[in-house]
């Protein structure tokens, strides 16, 4: 034993020391690389940051508000309305009555005869807010050669004629580089008779007029007219909506995460078979209308071509928009309507409105069909790359459907015969306008009443036989055709959409300038016209969009990161990691466009963000989750880990123990031997 | 003139088969609707109501009739055909016979077949997409279609002589292209030497099969399928569904859903079809007719109830208020089995009016005179009924006996005057409307030898074997008998004005049994009811254990058929394809195939003509059994058996129900013979020996006497009548399987991790004793001194108390209630 120059024992301590560091140094390793769960690092901070960034700042884009006083030639201008003081007089009023959130740029141009004098707030920051008024804030005024604008065709107050001058201002500001997405300007024009009314045009301006020769020895007034013109149409058009309500309402707009919208199109007939109503007149007429029943159809492609299209157009920047059609029979509404004889009609309280429209009515969208759809609507009817496109894509449909889009039902409600008129009532029993209602996010319905029509046109039996004749070649065995919609049934439904789609968007016009009796001045709106939506009210859809876009990514990903890290179970592949770097850098870039105010940049950047967030946070792979609890765990472990560990730690201390008595011992022996 | 061609052209379509002649004939750019429903009496009487819903569109972006969801399904998805069933309770042949159309496998199966144009790489995911499309459309489970385990694809199809002809020319489509294929038709049905018109070829499309025979159909299935139809259950024939009860109440329930797209090269969709089709087999509420309550109760229970008296409207607990508007087509059809042909032949020789002969017994019931002419009859309806239907009963029975002479209505006496009373009061209603549209006069009820009808159908119409020559086919018909019978009733027919009032008065349908028991008719009935189908397809495993076991196929043939086939002997074959999928936890073995005949072993090589086999592959694929044997047509039973071993599974792949077992789909045997020629037991022998280029075709006779062929126009439009005019081969399918698979204790895990570990433990601890045991010092410790053994016990008591506050320690830590509750302890003691 002694043979050896080790002190004894070595041997056997090499021994249990190497099995301990197997075990410490491969065994612990290896088990923790096999039972740990993979997932991508997600930057934390980064999305903690930006989530505090969207609480903190306000994501509005910003405006600038330019007032263009329109001075006819030779006339002097007081010193009341001399730019750098009507300036600071403007923004006092704006700051008085504080009609938006979000930045604001004032300017006042003073046009007289083709040259123009602008003002601009140096600090823009500093003088809108408590300087002004005593109009010390530093002030840089440029002369420039404009054109003359008291050439403007101003005359009376009909539509046709303002549509006229609505048109002329639109070129006048385009010839100007003027009327970007949240450049609009306020235009005073001198006119023969002053009115109090403000009118806002489709485009992105509004005007006023003024008596030159009375308002230029009154300058006071015209002052005043003019702030309060100008807080008004920042307040009802070109601000943002004044109202928090308003605001809070942003994320709820009817577009999915991805940016699309789906208008789906029903025209209903509640029974087409139901005989005539009682209360016609003579007997005939009631054989005439049991004999042709109540079944109308619609040419949609037409329909789509001619009043929808516009619309789409006109909603290309905030959503991309895809339309769907369909008939549908024998619907009859949940709530049938009383007849009425004051209104000698039957009529829906609008208690009864929220029970109208029937589950029964198969108006839901093949949801899990339509990513396919729009891939090849997208590639507008190109055949063969549509055909290759769905190859392609067709293996991922179950993951791309969690970000549908948004629908939009719109009916059109034909009652039965003997139901027939059938009347919406709105608040205190008074009758609808349009005979329409529309439900927040879902849609609206429009009740058609056909059947009075049906029964004069089916007196007026030329008509019928036309008809019939035309599509006499047809296999139809039929013992009638069904009655298209005429024209004007086909505008009165693109009123009632446009104005449904208005209100489903927030955007709806005259709902902030109710009390306008006690104001200053008027507000009138010049009606968008076919497009549906005229462009402020675009810029002011792509305001809200944006900002709650922002705001909707840094939440998503904000609970995502929470979530995250409160269960450390949860397993993830890399490309969730992938698409939270990628709404990371978005919101990043969105902040940037809306600091610079390019609306269509941060629109987009905006929207991209959010599509990326949602699809991180909606990802399937996430939602099945395995539910290890540390209970689980340490009943599976305990069994393996508690007897393997007692003879090796054990072992070690015997080893250890007998190693160190030795080792003295053999000292000791060393000594006493040396 | 313009009727004679569309008579060839119809011959020509019904030659070529549905498929080609959609494309060439039927190029309408309209979208089209038509609903049917087959009324039948089976053996029991039990009732069969077949409904049948077609919708046709061209692809359009907006759609007027075809549902919206399924129009977009065919521009995302690019399958050619699908068909989904949800089927609830077994079709049992022995009894009921030959389906309509086709029975389906209980649970819920799923076809798919894509173009061949289509990459094989794509087809997991257009089968994938579609499944999913289809399972969310339908509210059922089909996303566990879409598992490639689930999958099979079926490479053999039967397909007729005649389609291997046209396959050549079958890609031209066109008008063109049915003059080129009818020609070559006729060329190429000399390949199809042998006695059979169907044999097996290779599949032209991907088919895919799944199926997932646990699948319950139930009412979230039925309501987006009826969402589907234009007038849902308002109106029209689908209004005959709106008592939820009855239809999932019935003893077979069958719900289908079948869509057929056309595409050109591009795969673009050129027109799609969708048929929606539900079966129910039907028990007749007791004591529901007036008819059965009022006859003395001892009399009836005495007869055998092999036609039960039925009223439509009862049977289903709803009736048809008012016909669907956008339908083309709304007819509902009574299909009553063939007479024998003495039966037809003393017929023929009372009557000499050309329309009886071809319809057996189509008969008013309330016809005064014995002039036998439909036209007259008609017209002396109107008179009869205006002087009072109290006559009819007596004067109708004898015109009645005159023309068949068997029918005895003693018994039955005083049913009959209460029905006629009540036809009374229907005609008077008729009557009134009858009136304000100036129609021809329709009968009330009409009577054969056994059976009476009310109201009196609108036509009857007569298969009968044709061949494409319309004047041969003149000459041919009066020597043939027909192969079926079906009473028409159309719901959008003028007369009926059913869009007006009176429309429900259409679904008091009865027949009644009327005939006393020793009545031949009500034999000879019972007969033609209780004959089986002549194929049947049982399965069972045997075996016991869960290691191994043995499945068994066994085809029958019915007795008398394998009997006429024996006498006819000639030395045909008949073509038996069978299509089996075995799930990969089942493992066939393959080389323990066994063939028998009749009880004798065969070799399966021998009489093997077609195979296509994918093996199995664990949690991947399953097996795919596809063979097409040449059986001698003598043969009354086939046997084949394998044996198979049972997979061993992890715990995560049994079902939440492990105990149940697994599930086999049930096999689908396809034999090469039309369903045609096995309905009818004599028209069947006569169907095979005329020759290949003939078809069958609908003879169609109005009461008002009108033009057979103009009638057959009508055909184009009704895809029932079309389909069950079609010859299409047998199909059987056999009732599904249940295999039980050894099912582990599901709390085992726990304990194998216990025990691995425990013996790991030992290992370890045994390996580190082993290296590090001194056997000397042992002995020196055990001499230790006392002193020594005094301090190791201090020890010993320090390790104790340690070891025990380090697991104290442990719980305290894990356990948050044990937290809480010492910390309670704690502070009413520090309080104390």
């Amino acid at each position: 034993m002694a043979n050896s120059s080790r002190p004894p024992g070595t041997k056997r301590l090499w021994v249990i020391s190497s099995i301990v560091a197997y075990v410490v140094f491969a065994g612990i390793p290896i088990w923790w690389a096999t039972t740990s769960l993979h997932r991508p690092p997600l930057p934390h901070e980064a999305i903690a940051a930006a989530e505090a960034d969207a609480g903190n700042r306000s994501a509005l884009l910003p405006v600038a508000l330019q007032l263009v006083l329109v001075v006819p030639a030779g006339s002097e201008l007081p010193d009341e309305l001399q730019p750098d003081r009507m300036l600071a007089a403007v923004q006092a009023a704006v700051a008085a009555a504080q009609p938006l959130q979000g930045p604001l740029q004032l300017s006042i141009t003073i046009n007289t005869a083709g040259s123009c004098s602008q003002v601009l707030p140096r600090h823009p920051g500093v003088c809108s807010s408590s300087s002004s008024s005593s109009g010390v804030c530093t002030q840089q005024v440029q002369q420039q050669a404009c054109p003359d604008l008291s050439a403007a065709p101003v005359a009376g107050g009909s539509r046709q004629q303002q549509q006229q001058l609505d048109a002329w201002l639109q070129q006048q500001q385009q010839l100007q580089s003027l009327g970007t997405p949240g450049q609009y300007t306020l235009f005073v024009l001198p006119d023969t008779s002053s009115s109090s009314t403000v009118v806002v045009g489709r485009s992105r301006h509004a005007w006023l007029t003024y008596q030159p020769s009375g308002a230029l020895q009154q300058p006071q007034q015209l002052l005043q007219a003019t702030a309060a013109a100008a807080v008004r149409v920042l307040s009802c058009c070109f601000g943002l909506h004044s109202n928090v309500a308003a605001l809070a309402a942003a994320d709820s707009l009817p577009v999915s995460a991805a940016g699309h919208t789906q208008l789906s199109f029903s025209l209903l007939h509640a029974d087409p078979l139901a005989p005539g109503s009682s209360s016609s007149s003579n007997k005939d007429s009631i054989e005439a209308a049991a004999q042709h029943p109540l079944h109308y159809t619609w040419d949609f492609d037409v329909f789509e071509q001619q009043h929808l299209a516009p619309i789409a157009a006109s909603l290309a920047p905030v959503s991309h928009i895809s339309i769907e059609s369909q008939l549908l029979y024998f619907t009859p509404a949940r709530t049938p309507g009383s007849w009425s004889s004051k209104h000698s009609a039957f009529v829906v309280k609008q208690s009864q409105l929220p029970f109208f429209v029937d589950s029964d009515w198969a108006v839901e969208s093949g949801r899990a069909v339509m990513q396919h759809n729009r891939t090849s609507s997208s590639s507008s009817s190109s055949s063969s790359s549509g055909t290759a496109g769905m190859l392609s894509s067709s293996a991922n449909t179950a993951a791309a459907a969690v970000l549908e889009s948004h629908v939009l039902h719109f009916l059109v409600y034909v009652p039965a015969a003997d139901k027939s008129p059938l009347l919406l009532l709105g608040p205190k029993g008074k009758v609808r306008n349009s005979n329409s209602f529309w439900i927040p996010s879902w849609g609206g319905v429009l009740v058609l009443n056909l059947a009075n029509e049906i029964a004069a046109a089916s007196t007026d039996t030329g008509e019928f036989d036309h008809d019939e004749g035309d599509s006499e070649g047809g296999q139809s065995r039929l013992p009638w055709q069904p009655l298209p919609l005429q024209q004007q049934h086909y505008q009165h439904i693109t009123a009632v959409v446009i104005a449904q789609l208005q209100a489903l968007f927030g955007v709806a016009p005259g709902t902030s300038s109710s009390s306008s009796s006690t104001e200053v001045v008027q507000l009138q709106q010049l009606p968008a016209g076919a497009a549906g939506f005229s462009k402020w009210q675009m810029d002011a859809l792509l305001r809200q969009r944006a900002g709650a876009d922002v705001q909707e990514a840094a939440r998503v990903l904000g609970s995502l990161s929470r979530l995250v890290q409160q269960l450390p179970n949860l397993e993830m592949p890399d490309l969730i990691g992938q698409q939270v770097e990628q709404a990371l850098s978005d919101i990043h870039s969105a902040w940037q466009h809306i600091a610079a105010g390019d609306y269509h940049a941060a629109g987009a950047a905006a929207a991209a963000a959010r599509a990326a967030a949602e699809a991180a946070f909606l990802h399937p792979s996430v939602l099945a989750q395995l539910n290890f609890p540390d209970s689980h765990k340490l009943g599976v472990y305990m069994p393996l880990f508690l007897p393997v560990s007692v003879p090796l730690l054990q072992g070690f201390v015997l080893q250890l123990r007998h190693y160190v008595k030795r080792r003295r011992e053999y000292t000791a022996a060393l000594r006493a031997g040396g | 003139m313009c009727s004679r061609i569309w008579a060839v052209l119809v011959a020509v379509c019904l030659l070529l088969g549905s498929s080609s002649c959609h494309s060439a004939a039927a190029v309408a750019q309209q979208e089209s609707y038509s609903e049917e429903a087959v009324v039948q009496p089976l053996a029991n009487g039990l009732v069969l109501v077949h409904f049948q819903f077609t919708q046709t569109a061209p692809l359009l972006r907006h759609y007027t009739i075809f549902p919206k969801a399924v129009g977009q399904l065919v521009s995302a998805s690019l399958f050619d055909e699908f068909q989904l069933s949800l089927t609830q309770g077994r079709w049992h042949y022995q009894h009921w016979g030959q389906p309509v159309l086709q029975a389906k496998p209980a649970g819920a199966e799923f076809v798919a077949k894509f173009s061949p144009l289509l990459p094989a790489a794509s087809l997991a995911g257009q089968w994938g997409t579609l499944s999913h499309a289809l399972g969310s459309l339908f509210c059922a489970s089909l996303n566990f279609v879409a598992r490639p385990e689930a999958t099979a694809t079926q490479a053999i199809a039967m397909s007729s002589c005649s389609e291997i002809g046209q396959q050549a020319c079958s890609s031209s489509a066109g008008v063109s292209a049915s003059q080129t294929c009818s020609g070559s038709s006729s060329s190429g049905s000399s390949v199809c030497t042998g006695g059979s018109s169907w044999v097996p070829a290779a599949a032209r499309q991907h088919v895919l099969v799944a199926s997932l025979p646990q699948e319950a159909s139930c009412t979230e299935n039925l309501t987006p399928w009826l969402k589907l139809l234009p007038c849902r259950d308002a109106a029209g024939l689908g209004a005959l569904l709106a008592d939820r009860r009855v239809v999932f109440g019935a003893d077979h329930h069958s719900m289908q859903v079948s869509m057929i797209v056309e595409r050109n090269a591009d795969l673009q969709p050129l027109r799609s079809t969708l048929t929606q089709s539900l079966t129910l087999v039907l028990r007749p509420p007791p004591g529901t007719h007036p008819a059965t309550i009022s006859s003395s109760g001892a009399a009836r229970q005495q007869l055998p109830a092999v036609l039960a008296d039925v009223n439509l409207s009862a049977l289903l607990g709803s009736e048809v208020k008012q016909a669907c508007p956008l339908a083309q087509q709304s007819r509902v059809y009574v299909r009553l089995p063939v007479l024998d042909k003495p039966q037809q032949q003393q017929q023929q020789q009372q009557s000499n009016v050309q329309l009886q002969w071809r319809i057996p017994a189509y008969k008013k019931r309330n016809v005064p005179d014995s002039s036998n002419s439909l036209e007259a009859a008609s017209a002396d309806a109107d008179e009869g009924a205006s002087s009072g239907g109290s006559s009819d009963g007596s004067s109708s029975d004898s015109s009645a006996e005159q023309d068949s002479s068997d029918v005895a209505d003693t018994a039955a006496e005083a049913e009959r005057t209460e029905l006629s009373q009540q036809q009374q009061q229907q005609q008077q209603q008729q009557q009134r409307s009858r009136r304000r549209l100036c129609r021809v006069a329709r009968a009330a009820s009409w009577s054969g030898p056994g059976v009476e009808l009310s109201p009196a159908p609108d036509a009857a119409a007569a298969l009968t074997h044709s061949t494409p020559n319309a004047s041969e086919k003149r000459r041919q018909q009066g020597q043939q008998q027909p192969a079926q019978v079906m009473y028409v009733y159309d719901l959008l027919s003028p007369a009926h004005d059913a869009v007006a009032a009176g429309a429900q008065r259409l679904f008091q349908l009865q027949w009644a049994a009327g005939g006393s028991p020793g009545d031949s008719h009500s034999k000879q009935l019972l007969a033609e009811q209780q004959q089986q189908s002549r194929y049947t397809v049982t399965r069972y495993i045997a075996g016991s254990g869960n290691l191994h076991g043995g499945m068994v196929l066994e085809v029958h043939q019915a007795q008398q058929a394998a009997a006429a086939a024996a006498a006819a002997d000639d030395g045909r074959n008949v073509s038996v394809c069978i299509f089996q999928v075995v799930p990969w936890q089942i493992r066939v073995w393959l080389h323990t195939l066994q063939l028998s005949i009749d009880g004798q072993r065969r070799s399966l090589d021998a009489l093997l003509t077609h195979r296509h086999i994918t093996p199995a592959r664990d949690r991947t694929r399953p097996l795919v059994l596809n063979m097409c044997l040449a059986l001698p047509a003598a043969a009354t039973t086939l046997t084949l058996s394998a044996q198979f071993s049972k997979a061993f599974l992890t715990v995560a792949e049994y079902p939440p129900d492990a105990h149940r077992g697994f599930d086999v789909p049930a096999a689908q045997v396809t034999i090469g013979l039309t369903s045609l020629q096995t309905s009818g037991s004599s028209a069947g022998q006569q169907g095979d020996a005329s020759s290949s280029s003939s078809s069958w075709a609908w003879h169609v006779h109005t009461g008002d006497g009108a033009e057979a062929w103009q009638q057959q126009q009508l055909q184009q439009e009704l895809p029932l009548m079309q389909a069950l005019a079609a010859v299409r081969p047998v199909q059987v399918y056999s009732p599904s399987l249940v295999v039980p698979l050894a099912v582990p204790d599901f709390s085992m895990p726990y304990n194998v991790i216990c025990l691995t570990s425990t013996v790991l433990a030992v290992l370890l601890g045994a390996v580190v004793g082993a290296l590090l045991l001194r056997p000397a010092e042992a002995e020196t410790q055990a001499h230790a001194s006392s002193a020594a053994s005094a301090a190791q016990k201090r020890r010993k008591r320090v390790k104790v108390v340690l070891l025990l506050a380090v697991f104290g320690g442990l719980g305290l830590y894990l356990d948050p209630s044990l937290q809480e509750a010492l910390w309670e302890q704690l502070t009413a003691l520090g309080l104390a």
